[in-house]
């Protein structure tokens, strides 16, 4: 196994010091965001804001990022968040973290701010800091094509902010490559914003070594073949992410018109992802090693000329400048969402805030003489499009909306935050899962906030008999997605699932968090065990998963998170509107014993704060 | 005889083939050091598959001053005898698709893993097969006799 290490970047000083990964960190956090969430608890103050100089910008690679196990692309970055003032941390596949892996480093801890903005180049055990004043009028594109120009190498991989994060545009995102890659959740681009900080450029050419190659390729090729064979494969492999948009739509929880209600009236027949495919695609990208290849290159082919082309769409950026904005086009969605990749915006909250504001004007809470004249009607190309260069423009209604909704909740006044659709402060995804009661206490207790990537129970959609469930998570999950008890259980089960493939660096995609038949604490364990000589069982890797996820809780507890803030939005108290589930909603008695249950599930008092018992027992200090 | 035969359309750029060349070989995990090479042009999310050729008049062999580079009989394949190989690399400076690299001061190719090669077990597309390359002109030429095919039934016979 090679020796990697965590490298503190102090961008004042611009002292760099590097340490080896201990081996008691490996075996309690194994890597990525275990490692991260661990040093960001240890080391930030809480009460500090997320822009201060005192945060830190937490850039990592998980265990396994960069080797040969299957999807083992990711990379996290961390911070606290400047969009939601409570956690910060979001993860992107591609080839950076390969790169920086390779160029020796797990994990780079960035603290203070430059004087000047910068660049750090990474290559082979070595961190340069550039200047990068000349990359002032760059987005996301242009700049890593400059960044790669200077290096003279195309196989730099580079992650950076663009406008939105230089400007501290609070839900900015990291964007990594042409389109397909972004750490997008909690505005971690204007947390890199707020340092100075505007690129990393790695390459590396040190080889990762193995405990035990052999049965690496045996364990390896096993992992392969069980996704290749599995049934959620071709439809992950075809659609990508976008299959979300049929199933929503067939069930009907896609979320309408900023989720006031769960299908859009009229229009969005287009909103298909076969329909994407037939029109749009051009063909198939994959992050490292990864077989499944769950990215889109596309294009909006125009007769006489090339049209817009890019990488990526995902169904979030499509369920969100689609159904929750109102409009049924693609070109809209697809320009929306280049133009977000390109300034460095978060597709999701982009997409979340545009339907925010097109409520709020459809109430007469806001009118034209806010939005500088643009007529801020549902569907409309020119308001989606309009408002998101406001935001980069910072004028009018946008740079209103630059600061966060919080702040523009309270300078539009009128209640307008009312109908801000967030949990701890982070806007909820476009799909509508009040029907799905493990979904609806995984939003309400993720620890970055409304989140389906800290813990969604995606198995609750397939129906799966109880001991089927039970021969998955260990115990029995009620097959009725309805059904509150044992739900806990089930949102425990998939925490631990994602926090320990966080700290693999391994895409989710490629786990039972997907479907049934795809990766689970086993077969990671075995992973650990090849790749490490770490020998672990199934219980123990679980366990880490919880480790992990005390210790995010720790974090947003000490920042002032109760139970209180374990909430659904008011509206997924509501009644379903539409479709063969209508009338379906969250029974606010019935979802305070679910919580209560979890809590006692976690262990954790009755606020959701780990007590010192806990703690000890997951060896927490 | 079989060989690499590379579909450039369904290449995804996962580098997946590569790190399998590289884990199985040299218990090193590293893309760079595969035998089979992936370039990639990303603002389009291309990516090109490029694998030794097995010329059966090879340039490397010819070459060689140390008759190094031998051919098995039974894959076809060019291999390197490390023991005679000096690392003069004139292989490499005559090899028209630049697939010989150097480790460790000998030269490296690939010898299609001695029939069975790791790459394309791991390739999920498609992009890189391990086929008759005979038999892959001949699918060609069948594709191309079906269409002709239906437009003659077209032309010829018209209730048909």
């Amino acid at each position: 196994m090679s020796k990697l290490a965590i490298a503190y970047i102090d961008l004042a000083t611009r002292e760099v010091n590097v340490v080896p990964v201990s081996e008691d960190l490996r075996r309690r956090f194994l890597g990525g965001r275990g490692i991260a969430m661990w040093i960001l608890y240890k080391t930030l103050k809480a009460g500090i804001p997320p822009l201060d100089p005192r945060n830190l910008l937490i850039v990592s690679t998980g265990l396994l990022t960069g080797t040969f196990a299957i999807a083992s692309s990711r990379t996290n970055i961390s911070g606290k968040s400047p969009e939601t003032g409570y956690l910060g941390d979001s993860s992107f596949g591609g080839h950076f973290g390969a790169e920086l892996r390779h160029a020796g480093f797990d994990h780079l801890v960035i603290s203070n701010r430059s004087d000047k903005p910068i660049y750090l180049r990474i290559s082979d055990g070595n961190i340069y800091f550039h200047d990068a004043q000349h990359l002032e009028n760059c987005d996301t594109f242009e700049l890593q094509d400059v960044i790669r120009q200077e290096l003279k190498d195309d196989l730099v991989q580079v992650a950076c902010i663009g406008p939105a994060g230089r400007k501290q545009v609070r839900f900015a995102s990291v964007i990594h490559g042409y389109g397909g890659n972004a750490a997008g959740r909690t505005g971690m681009g204007a947390l890199m914003g707020s340092k100075n900080l505007w690129a990393i450029a790695v390459r590396g050419r040190q080889p990762l070594l193995t405990h035990s190659p052999e049965k690496l390729m045996e364990v390896v090729k096993k992992h392969y073949q069980i996704i290749k064979s599995s049934k959620g494969y071709e439809a992950t492999a075809t659609y990508g992410t976008l299959i979300r948009l049929n199933n929503s739509r067939m069930v009907g929880f896609e979320g309408g018109l900023n989720h006031q209600f769960n299908m859009m009236e009229k229009g969005g027949e287009e909103l298909d992802a076969d329909y994407f495919l037939k029109k749009f695609e051009v063909s198939k990208k994959a992050c490292f090693n990864c077989p499944i290849h769950c990215k889109h290159v596309w294009q909006i082919k125009q007769r006489g000329s090339k049209g817009l082309h890019g990488i990526g769409m995902e169904y979030y950026g499509a369920g969100g400048f689609g159904s929750q904005c109102g409009s049924g086009s693609w070109e809209t969605i697809l320009e929306a969402f280049d133009l977000c990749n390109r300034y460095g915006l978060d597709a999701s909250s982009t997409s979340a805030y545009v339907a925010w504001v097109m409520e709020l004007y459809q109430r007469g809470i806001i009118t034209r003489e806010d939005t500088g004249g643009l007529p801020l009607e549902w569907g409309s190309r020119e308001a989606i499009i309009g408002l998101i260069h406001q935001i980069i423009e910072g004028r009018n209604l946008g740079g209103i909306l630059a600061e966060g909704w919080q702040e523009a909740a309270r300078k539009i006044g009128k209640n307008a935050g009312r109908y801000m659709n967030q949990i701890k402060n982070l806007s909820i995804e476009p799909d509508d899962v009040r029907a799905f009661k493990a979904k609806s206490l995984g939003l309400a207790t993720s620890t970055r906030g409304s989140d389906h990537l800290r813990s969604r129970y995606t198995m609750e959609e397939f129906h799966l008999p109880s001991e089927v469930s039970e021969k998955i998570t260990g115990r029995p999950v009620p097959q009725d997605p309805g059904a509150y008890e044992g739900k806990a259980w089930a949102v425990f089960w998939s925490e631990c699932l994602c926090a320990v493939t966080d700290a693999l660096g391994i895409c989710k995609f490629a786990t039972k968090w997907l479907s049934p038949s795809l990766l689970s604490f086993a077969e990671l364990a075995e992973l650990i065990a090849v790749s490490t000589g770490l020998e672990l069982t199934e219980q123990q890797v679980m366990k880490i998963g919880e480790r992990i996820y005390n210790v995010e809780r720790l974090f947003i507890t000490r920042e002032g998170i109760r139970r209180k803030d374990d909430s659904v939005h008011w509206r997924m108290r509501e009644p379903y509107t539409h479709g063969y589930l209508k009338g379906t909603c969250i029974d606010e008695e019935k979802f305070q014993k679910l919580l209560t249950e979890y809590y006692r599930v976690h262990q954790w008092d009755e606020e959701g704060i780990p007590p010192a018992k806990t703690l000890e027992g997951l060896e927490i200090e | 005889m079989k060989t690499i035969v590379v579909n450039a359309l369904k290449c995804t750029g996962c580098r997946l083939c590569q790190m399998a060349c590289a884990t199985s070989r040299s218990h090193r995990m590293l893309s760079d050091m595969a035998h089979l090479k992936v370039l990639k042009e990303d603002h389009f999310g291309l990516a090109v598959p490029i694998a030794c050729a097995q010329c059966k008049i090879a340039p490397c062999q010819n070459v060689c001053p140390m008759g190094a580079i031998r051919r098995n009989e039974d894959t076809g394949a060019l291999g390197v005898d490390e023991a005679r190989c000096i690392g003069c690399q004139m292989c490499s400076m005559v090899c028209p698709l630049g697939m010989i690299s150097y480790h460790e001061q000998v030269a490296s190719k690939c010898d299609l893993c001695g029939g069975e090669p790791v790459c394309v077990q791991f390739c999920a597309t498609g992009a890189i097969r391990y086929e008759d390359v005979e038999s892959v002109a001949q699918f060609k030429n069948q594709k191309l006799a079906e269409e002709q095919f239906g437009l003659l039934k077209k032309l010829l016979f018209d209730s048909i």
